[in-house]
């Protein structure tokens, strides 16, 4: 296990590699850059500016450049905001995203699989249509239009909950965690009870009814495992795909998150902003797709690493 | 000559008086203790170095935390700030004197060295403002930017510990309204030499304005609180002001209805009708020196010719336009300065009062002179940066062209900064623009038509219209100066290069317990020491 997990990092690290020169070469490629603005800044002005940031160097020069400072952990200065360093930045705004994100997918897990469990079991009850309801809402609704109706409702109307000056207390995380849960709950739901439903119609458990043991027995022993096989697959690029989700949430919640400076990087070209965080996800990917595939030898024994 | 020269001293302490925030109080109100303000403020800050602040919410913030050697209230006066008094000496010289209880927020003493030290490291290359406009008017301040000359011999020098002596490159007769921007301040030498890039952090910024800085947590919030050493602390009744950073006008919006936000820095567009229905008190709508143009490439093939520049911009009914599809109380526009501009006098088409069906004959009559007819119409394409304003005023343009003179065009959005990089290459035929002043004067406004002018995106040239720029930049009597600047832009003008649409206006929302959030303001600078809260 452990020369296996060694290998999967080190065969990551092309892959990172490859992210990082691809986002560096489509950056380069944008047009327009870090230093335009309706005011057109002087000839002497941007001369000076691209000085500052190497931008008067070759391509390959800066890239280079880049790539040093990576390997000693420094992700750069930020081109737009000037008091502040690419790794300060993302320091400042892990834990928000962190905590926001990670919560909501410990809920949506348990959640989740919980009501996909009862759904399958009781097919075609008020909990199943609640549950396939809850699937079609979560992903047939965007969530930029639940998000501001959740607002409108417990904030404007309600006043129960308070919206603006986010911080990581219980009354300003209830509604972006509700939100992503929400969403997950819908992906991982639908899954969850489609895959027992199989799972339940198969051989080996029909032979286990056979035998005579109770539900309870069957459905923990034999069937769940297998059942979140499919679940456990997801969930890899569902904790990805967060992140996409925070750059929504985290514009409509105020959250001083990862995925507003993600937003705000692109918007002003701040080139190692952006790569920065791209570095960032990149190996998270890698770490969730990791974790996923070490979850998976646990669950079926046919899978030995 | 001398007399208008020795431009007079600013007997300002009448102006003071009427800013002070004690009497924001109507009868039988309260003035709050401690009272904290909570700004929405549009994005977050790029930065809190005053060589770096470029946007509005970083000026906003470096409104309260910096003072130049004036300040301006929130009806666009220029009043004294660290300097108590000033004097124009010469055409391009100027003395300012330093008022000696001025301090910094660790009570250290401000001095004129404070000011020839921020102001030199500013224009150093190494420095690499982003914002250097103001200083291009200081002596050498362009060619040391450039480079080619030592900051020593930047326009500025202390002639004592408490007196500066300014050198302008040509007579600047605004130089006092530049001073009162947060770039203009003085830096701390002390603490930015101890602290380097990081003085900005909270608990190493010493800075000089009515407030310092407390807490700054990027895209969440920063705090401010009254600096207890600022000269005329006293008159500050606003004890904290914390910023609130957040794009989205929609989110902004919902903030300020929740009670989280004292103010709105502005509000979405197409909700003002709606807003100052329901909460006519709270809607504060600011006119600014700004104007709402397209841009006409003078040197594309279809544009270049005078006659189709004309027909185009004659038969946009600009009342319709402001009135009916956007409806934000902006002030229709035919001429390049807007009303409020120091400088020059505003001047408008002849056309402009006529009724349309005469501005479309004519118009028709020039398109046919080019060479196009019902046979041969005229086709056009117009470029936008992508956001809702643009789009409903580029469609409402495509009609009254489409209507009135059978023109074929077409649309094309672009993202911002791609956008503003096909604009500054010249890559369009038409493209939306907008310009707001940096400094209360024609000139901000002229250098759009300027040839070879950093700003000048039209691909506009007329050597008659810089030479009256010119006569007027050496021209110190005021009147003067005003005639030549206001002939240029109406020379200007007569050769079409752009379409003027409207002057700005800013939809706010502010809680009716802030006083003193005044309208109109055409500098669009809220100080929160000029504000007050009374109790509610």
């Amino acid at each position: 296990m452990l020369s296996y997990t060694l290998k999967r990092i080190l065969g990551a690290i092309p892959t990172v590699f490859v992210v990082i020169t691809v986002c560096f070469v489509m950056l380069q490629l944008t047009p327009g850059g870090p230093f335009d603005r309706e005011r057109k800044v002087s000839p002497e002005v941007l001369a000076n500016l691209q000085a500052k940031y190497h931008l008067n160097e070759p391509v390959y020069k800066q890239f280079g450049f880049y790539l040093n400072n990576l390997l000693h952990g420094d992700l750069g200065a930020s081109f737009r905001y000037a008091d502040w360093s690419v790794n300060s930045l993302v320091a400042n705004a892990l834990p928000y995203s962190l905590t926001v994100g990670g919560t909501a997918m410990l809920l949506s897990i348990v959640i989740g699989v919980l009501l996909g469990i009862t759904a399958a079991l009781k097919q075609n009850s008020l909990v199943d249509y609640f549950v396939m309801f809850l699937g079609n809402f979560g992903s047939a609704v965007p969530s930029f239009i639940i998000g501001p109706v959740m607002i409108l409702v417990f904030c404007i109307w309600a006043k129960a909950l308070p919206f603006g000056e986010f911080s990581l207390t219980p009354a300003y995380l209830i509604l972006p965690v509700a939100l992503l849960t929400l969403i997950n709950v819908a992906t991982l739901g639908r899954m969850m009870r489609g895959s027992l439903i199989e799972v339940m119609h198969s051989n080996f458990i029909r032979t286990a009814k056979a035998k005579g043991l109770p539900l309870r027995v069957i459905v923990l022993r034999h069937a769940l495992k297998p059942a979140l096989l499919p679940v456990v697959t997801v969930l890899g690029p569902l904790a990805v795909s967060s992140v996409a989700q925070a750059v929504v949430t985290e514009t409509m919640f105020a959250i001083p998150g990862v995925g507003r400076l993600l937003v705000n990087g692109a918007i002003n070209r701040d080139y190692t902003l952006v790569l920065g965080l791209v570095v960032l996800v990149a190996v998270m990917t890698v770490l969730f797709n990791l974790i996923v595939d070490i979850i998976y030898a646990t669950l079926d024994p046919r899978i030995r690493y | 000559m001398k007399q208008q020269r020795m431009l007079s001293v600013l007997a300002a302490s009448v102006a003071l008086a009427l800013a002070l925030p004690a009497t924001q109080a109507a009868a039988g109100e309260k003035m709050a203790a401690n009272a904290t303000l909570v700004r929405g403020n549009g994005a977050e800050v790029e930065s809190l170095d005053i060589s770096q602040i470029e946007s509005q919410p970083a000026i906003n913030v470096g409104d309260d935390l910096y003072e130049g050697l004036t300040t301006r209230d929130t009806h666009s006066r220029i009043l004294p700030g660290v300097a108590e008094s000033w004097k124009q000496t010469g055409p391009t010289t100027w003395v300012f004197h330093l008022r000696k209880d001025a301090k910094w927020s660790n009570g250290d003493a401000i001095t004129a060295a404070d000011f020839v030290f921020s102001w030199q490291r500013t224009v150093d290359p190494k420095t690499a403002t982003q914002y250097g406009i103001f200083f291009e008017f200081v002596k050498n301040g362009k060619a040391i930017m450039g480079g080619k000359q030592p900051v020593t011999d930047l326009g500025i020098k202390a002639v004592d510990a408490h007196t500066l002596e300014i050198t302008t490159e040509t007579p600047t007769a605004f130089l006092p309204d530049m001073l009162a921007n947060p770039q203009m301040a003085p830096l701390h030498k002390a603490s930015f030499e101890k602290f380097g890039k990081d003085y900005t952090k909270p608990g190493n910024l010493v800075s000089n304005g009515a407030y310092r800085l407390k807490e700054w947590v990027v895209n969440s919030r920063l705090v401010l609180e009254k600096n207890p050493y600022y000269w005329n602390a006293k008159n500050v009744q606003i004890a904290k002001v914390v910023y609130n950073p957040t794009e989205s006008e929609e989110s902004v919006l919902k903030m300020y209805q929740a009670g989280q936000l004292d103010s709105v820095d502005r509000t979405p567009p197409g909700m003002y009708q709606k807003l100052v229905s329901d909460s006519p008190k709270e809607m504060h709508n600011n006119r600014i020196l700004g104007l709402y143009y397209f841009s006409l490439n003078n040197q594309d093939a279809v544009m270049k010719d005078k006659r189709v520049r004309q027909a185009l911009s004659m038969v946009i009914d600009r009342d319709i336009l402001t009135q009916k599809v956007l409806g934000e109380g902006q002030v229709p526009m035919y001429g390049l300065i807007v009303p409020g501009t120091a400088g020059a006098a505003v001047s408008s088409y002849d056309w402009s009062k006529w009724p349309m069906a005469k501005r479309v004959a004519a118009a028709k009559a020039l398109l046919a002179q080019a060479g196009y007819n019902a046979g041969h119409p005229l086709a056009i394409k117009l470029s936008y940066n992508t956001s809702d304003l643009h789009k409903k005023v580029s469609l409402f343009l495509l009609s009254e062209w489409k209507s009135k003179l059978g023109v074929s065009g077409s649309m094309e959005n672009q993202e911002f900064k791609v956008f503003l990089k096909t604009r500054h290459d010249g890559n369009y035929q038409i493209a939306r623009n907008g310009w707001s002043v940096d400094y209360n004067d024609a000139t901000s406004f002229l250098d759009l038509v300027r040839c070879g002018s950093d700003q000048n995106d039209l691909k506009y040239c007329n050597k008659k219209v810089d030479a009256l720029i010119s006569q007027g930049d050496q021209t110190i009597n005021p009147a003067k100066r005003a005639g030549f600047m206001t002939s240029a832009a109406k020379l200007a003008m007569e050769d079409y290069p752009m379409i003027p649409l409207f002057q700005y206006t800013y939809p706010r929302m502010v809680k009716p317990w802030v006083r003193g959030w005044n309208v109109p303001n055409p500098m669009d600078h809220y100080k929160t020491q000029f504000l007050s809260i009374v109790q509610h």
